[in-house]
């Protein structure tokens, strides 16, 4: 629990105007972090990335430092830095992309040098078409300023950093399917193990990271990993991007230290509800972690533990608000919808799962369903959830499973049909049916 | 009347049908001289820096594709063929690229391509309004063009601007925020199409 | 040497295996462990993971934070489940690696279930008129460990269907269970990639690129065995037979010296279609397509009962009246006048009574056989050399002779009289050659022109009627199994011939049967016996087996192989006995 956010000083997106602009950026200190990391060896950079405790924002929450550790021998090296933000709910990366792109590009190239990368790929989704024009013009002047694609002034190393423009593929924030994105194939997730960090781009070791993420290298060297250690909840900290959307008055993405209460976060920095209502629902992390009752809320931080307890997940800390009037069943159906538009359709489980769910769901947004349309639903969801080769089915199944759980009588005002006799197919092969 | 049954004693092929109606994936260029679906010298240098940027020249693929989207304004089945043969790629596996993406237009879009974001947070915050205006006003379901060319529709999914929703993005291009319907309206009407 | 433990019983295993090759018994001989269902894996292609029907719980043994293992009061290590399950066709093994399949666990029977239910929800349910029927992985895979029925009560997705991929095969995407073994099989096999899955979601579809040209790949039709259901069918066999109508016998092809394993489909005394036949040691799973399109000669055409040209038309003739004449014939010319063609079609057992009958009844040293090559050998399996028995004849002694030095020889006269053992007069002798021949004495399966200009024309069975062996290029001996009856034989009382359902269920009232697609052929080394005992030599054999067995006596290369050691595979035949028997 963070008391005290009153007084952090943001530092990623620190409200300097024209940041984006090299000679802005260097007079407040920008690739100053950058200098220091290359008197610093390697080993020990990686070391004091795990000691910080830094976790990743791409919605995993996988430990930084391990996944820098598990890096295999092979050469060359690659670096790709995930800026496929689709999860609805996320916004935080744009942010980044449109106010400090400098900070990306520094922290790129502390990673890079970290785990001897000599080519690093900045994937960004192809509808940020504007955002894109940002940061390669920044890449640009990071360039003729040597820091890109030339030897780093104090150092025998040298960097290549590109921007890839994606063309609208959800699935393309899965780390194995970015992967293939970038190698030209259809976005397909491949099979794990093995896992990217030993066979990852044409084969070779790839350490892929969320923008965020390597934006708070910089941070580390500056801070030093046990100051840093110290910003917001001991068991993810450092400062985090909360993104506020949906009924909230002051929606945005607000950077404060990880740990936040929800509740500060809603009624504080969010301003609360517009008209007064009430709270009815807040998705924490974005639209695939599961969904939480306003009574739920009391005492839950942002940080991976305290959110586990209360029965969700941090994600990309991207919170939608939901007041009291809204209908959990009509959400949840957009939701559904936007789970099978975006489904590679690789493996059977997600691709007919998400389908057969969205159907499902239009007949509840029809008043025709009935109540065993639910127990459907959540036998849907278990064939789903662990049966398929991404996460992109289990964020799919989530909101369905934990909306019902949590929101049964929701569901049941829907059903209004009354219940056709006679259904009593079960899976199992059962005698004389 | 019974209706005579008039089968064939061997039926091989004369019951095989190429792709029915409505399920073609991939148009073929009809609006243009499908000659002048050609990159100049230009293109071609471009193309050359985005194969420098990959130790594998086949990952050029995708901002090849953007390129020829940009160059004709959609990509033909003729422009899909001409990005693979000028990466020395397979046309079956740019078939697969292109049709995968959503951004890629496999048929032409309207002079204004408006997509609107319907999905969560846009949905509480209106969306569905801006969405259905469009819908109801100019008769398109998404992915339609209008009669005359001018306007084209698409339900997009989040844009990444949950912020300042509801929000929409214009061909591709910039987004418009904090969307209210009078503010659609006079862009509609500055544009010339309401 | 690693071990696993499948449902609790210990195999062998390598490292690098994965456990569904384990299961299907990679370390075993070829025999299944355990029954793993699966679609999308294929032995010969790349690991895809994507039908998820292989799932199998797995687990370790339990690590000690310090090294070693965690142990149970036996001594034995502890074992630690994944949470989640996991495709047996990706996942490799490890020593002490424990495996549960459905046998002996719920929830990967609940996910069998599962996956089946979700596989079937789109597809369509074609099966009254899908060609797969009976045949088709999806059917048995469901009928075996899948739901008794489906809660899906929406329409299912439209996808083209029947689309013509090229002239030789109809594809219908609605079916598609989109397991990438067809797209895998272009990239992988073939190298020619001319599929690739197009849409997201459940849209999708392996579509054929516009310039692509599939009957231009010789290839192309394995694709229809591969792929798990009736997606991909035969449009040469579109609609034709049903499976369980046919009966499969085991044979192998003979359109070109490779003698790819094949299957004989047949239904009432004709052939249906072929499809290949795994064998390892010559083609592996896939065939030419030239092997599986070329079987109406046998059906179509044929000669039917021996015929003698009397007065310029050939007239039909009893079997001992086309033997005498043949035989007067032959006896009316001086032995070095007459040349025995023997043929690299024909089996090893009548290439040897053709040799016995060239040098020890007529006593003419005039034996050879005229050599067929069209192309060029390519790097999978098509070969340049169209005859699947050139080793064999080599391997007897009976040299090649081209096409132009024996019509030269008719012209000038040296040769006056011909007998054409198993092959087409028109491949071995020029036009004017055989206008000039005095006489022909041929044995052919099919009517030609050049047939009718013979003297004798005695019918011989194909090797889809008989049984023979042929040795393929690389020197693997196999046989060739009756799979079409003869006249005059019935095929519920031939030993070795394969029965369909309709066969061996068929009542009197299912006029299925008839006998007019029997053909009054004999096999060729019957006919030379028969014509040896009219020039006054009789000759033991009743049946291909002894002569088979007689030239494995004689011959060191065979070393005293007999049918029974040939098996499924067919048998190599070693080289330096080879080198011994050739020199």
């Amino acid at each position: 629990m963070q008391t005290g956010f009153e007084t952090y000083k943001p530092m990623i997106l620190n409200g300097t105007p024209d940041l984006h602009q090299i000679e802005v950026y260097e007079a407040e200190g920008g690739y100053e972090d950058l200098k220091k990391a290359l008197q610093i060896p390697r080993s020990e950079l990686v070391e004091s990335v795990k000691k910080s405790g830094l976790r990743g924002r791409g919605g995993a929450g996988f430990s930084t430092g391990m996944k820098w550790s598990f890096i295999g021998k092979d050469k060359p090296r690659y670096l790709i830095v995930n800026g496929d933000e689709s999860e609805p709910g996320s916004f935080k990366d744009r942010q980044i992309f449109e106010f400090n792109p400098h900070l990306l590009i520094e922290g790129c190239l502390i990673t890079a040098y970290a785990l001897e990368i000599k080519t690093c790929y900045i994937y960004i989704r192809g509808e940020y078409a504007k955002w894109i024009r940002i940061v390669e013009d920044a890449l640009a002047d990071s360039r003729k300023k040597g820091l890109v694609g030339k030897t780093l002034p104090g150092s025998d190393f040298s960097v290549e950093i590109y921007v890839h423009k994606g063309a609208g593929a959800y699935i393309c924030g899965e780390e194995s399917a970015l992967m293939n994105s970038i190698e030209g194939k259809r976005a397909y997730p491949r099979l794990k193990p093995p896992f990217p960090a030993v066979v990852g781009l044409w084969g070779k070791p790839t350490i892929i990271n969320n923008v965020e993420t390597i934006t708070n290298i910089p941070l580390i060297v500056r801070l030093g990993a046990e100051n840093y250690a110290k910003i917001g909840a001991p068991d993810h900290p450092g400062p985090m991007l909360y993104g506020l959307s949906g009924h909230i008055n002051k929606p945005g993405i607000y950077e404060l230290p990880s740990g936040m209460l929800i509740s500060d976060l809603i009624y504080k920095i969010g301003g609360g509800i517009p008209d007064g209502k009430k709270l009815k629902a807040v998705i924490p992390g974005g639209s695939s972690m599961p969904i939480l009752r306003a009574d739920m809320i009391d005492g839950v931080t942002m940080n991976a533990e305290s959110l586990k307890k209360a029965g969700t997940s941090i994600g990309t800390a991207g919170m939608i608000i939901m007041d009291e009037d809204t209908d959990i069943v009509e959400a949840v159906a957009r939701l559904t919808h936007f789970y099978h538009h975006e489904s590679c359709g690789q493996c059977t489980p997600c691709r007919e799962g998400t389908g057969w769910i969205e159907m499902i769901y239009q007949k509840f947004l029809r008043d025709e369903a009935e109540p065993r349309d639910i127990d459907l639903l959540l036998s849907i969801c278990k064939q789903m959830e662990m049966r398929t080769i991404c996460a992109l089915a289990d964020g799919a199944a989530w909101p369905v499973r934990f909306s019902i759980e949590r929101f049964r009588e929701e569901y049941e005002k829907h059903c209004k049909k009354p219940e056709s006799p006679g259904w009593n197919y079960k899976m199992r092969a059962v005698s004389g049916v | 009347m019974k209706p005579s049954l008039n089968i064939p004693h061997t039926s091989n092929h004369g019951d095989s049908q190429t792709m029915p109606e409505g399920l073609q994936v991939f148009e073929t260029q009809n609006t243009r001289n499908p000659s002048e679906i050609v990159f100049n010298d230009d293109d071609l240098a471009k193309i050359e820096e985005f194969k420098r940027r990959y130790p594998n020249q086949e990952a050029a693929v995708m901002p090849t594709l953007w390129l020829a989207q940009e160059k004709f304004g959609w990509l033909s089945q003729e422009s899909i063929e001409l990005v693979a043969d000028t990466l020395n790629m397979p046309h079956a596996d740019v078939f697969g690229v292109a049709s995968f993406y959503t951004m890629y237009f496999k048929k032409p879009k309207g002079k204004l391509h408006v997509a609107v974001c319907t999905n969560i947070s846009c949905q509480l915050c209106g969306g569905y309004e801006i969405y259905n205006f469009i819908r109801q006003t100019f008769g398109l379901e998404n992915g339609e063009v209008t009669g005359d060319g001018k306007l084209s529709l698409e339900e997009a999914e989040c844009l990444g601007s949950c912020g300042t929703a509801p929000v929409a993005q214009i061909n591709n291009g910039d987004y418009m925020e904090n969307l209210t319907l009078e503010k659609f309206k006079a862009f509609l009407k500055d544009k010339g199409i309401l | 040497m690693p071990t696993i433990y499948i449902d609790g019983k210990p195999c062998q295993a390598e490292l690098g295996q994965t456990i569904i090759e384990v299961a299907d018994g990679i370390n075993n001989g070829g025999k299944q462990i355990v029954d793993i269902p699966r679609f999308c894996y294929h032995p010969t292609l790349s690991i895809a993971g994507n039908c998820r029907m292989c799932l199998v719980e797995m687990g370790l043994p339990k690590k000690k934070k310090d090294g070693g293992f965690e142990t149970d009061e036996h001594g034995r290590p502890l074992t630690q489940w994944m949470p989640k399950l996991t495709t047996a066709c990706s996942t490799e093994i490890c020593d002490g690696m424990h495996v549960r399949t459905h046998h002996t666990s719920e929830s990967v029977a609940e996910a069998q279930k599962g996956v089946l239910e979700f596989i079937l929800i789109n597809h369509p349910l074609d099966c009254p008129i899908c060609d797969q029927a009976g045949e088709c992985p999806l059917q048995e895979i469901t009928y075996t460990y899948g739901p008794e029925g489906s809660r899906f009560e929406f329409e299912k997705v439209h996808k083209p269907k029947r689309m013509a991929w090229g002239s030789k095969i109809t594809f219908d995407a609605e079916r598609c269970i989109n397991c990438t073994r067809c797209v895998r099989f272009y990239d992988e096999y073939t190298q020619t990639h001319e599929l690739e899955i197009v849409q997201r979601g459940w849209n999708n579809y392996p579509a054929l690129a516009p310039s692509a040209n599939l009957d231009q790949n010789p290839y192309a039709m394995n694709v229809i065995d591969l792929c798990p259901v009736g997606a991909l069918t035969s449009a040469d066999h579109r609609f034709k037979a049903r499976v369980w109508e046919m009966s499969a016998t085991d044979t192998i092809s003979v359109q070109d010296a490779r003698c790819s394993s094949i299957r004989l489909w047949v239904r009432d005394n004709r052939v249906m279609r072929i499809t290949p036949r795994e064998n390892p040691l010559v083609n592996g799973y896939y065939i030419a397509d030239d092997d599986r399109l070329n079987y109406q000669w046998i059906n179509d055409n044929r000669l039917d009962g021996p015929s003698l040209k009397v007065n310029q038309e050939q007239q039909t003739a009893s079997w001992p009246e086309a033997i005498e004449a043949a035989a007067k014939s032959i006896k009316s010319y001086p032995p070095d006048n007459v040349f025995v063609l023997a043929s690299a079609r024909a089996s090893l057992e009548t290439n040897f009574m053709a040799k016995s009958l060239a040098n020890d009844v007529i006593q003419t040293s005039h034996i050879g056989y005229v050599p067929h090559a069209k192309g060029t050998d390519d790097e999978l399996l098509i070969r340049a050399d169209k005859t699947p028995n050139a080793f064999g004849c080599n391997l007897l002694g009976i040299d090649p002779v081209s096409q132009e030095q024996l019509s030269q020889d008719v012209k000038s006269g040296k040769i006056k009289c011909v007998i054409i053992v198993e092959d087409d007069p028109h491949f071995c002798l020029s036009l004017d050659a055989l206008s000039k021949l005095a006489a022909l004495i041929v044995m052919a399966y099919t009517k030609s022109e050049s047939t009718d200009n013979a003297k004798v024309v005695l019918p011989a069975a194909t090797f889809a009627e008989q049984i023979g062996a042929y040795i393929n290029f690389e020197g693997v001996m196999q046989l060739t199994r009756p799979a079409k009856a003869l006249k005059y034989q019935n095929r519920e009382l031939m030993k070795d011939m394969a029965l369909s359902r309709l066969d061996k269920h068929a009542t009197q009232f299912d006029a299925w049967s008839k006998d007019q697609h029997k053909i009054d052929a004999k096999p060729g080394w019957e006919i030379l016996i028969e014509l040896a005992k009219c020039l006054g030599k009789t000759y033991p054999y009743q049946t291909a087996r002894e002569i088979f067995q007689t030239i494995s006596e004689q011959y060191n290369a065979l070393n005293g192989m007999d049918y029974k050691s040939i098996g499924k595979f067919g048998k190599k035949l070693q080289p330096a006995q080879e080198e011994q028997t050739l020199l």
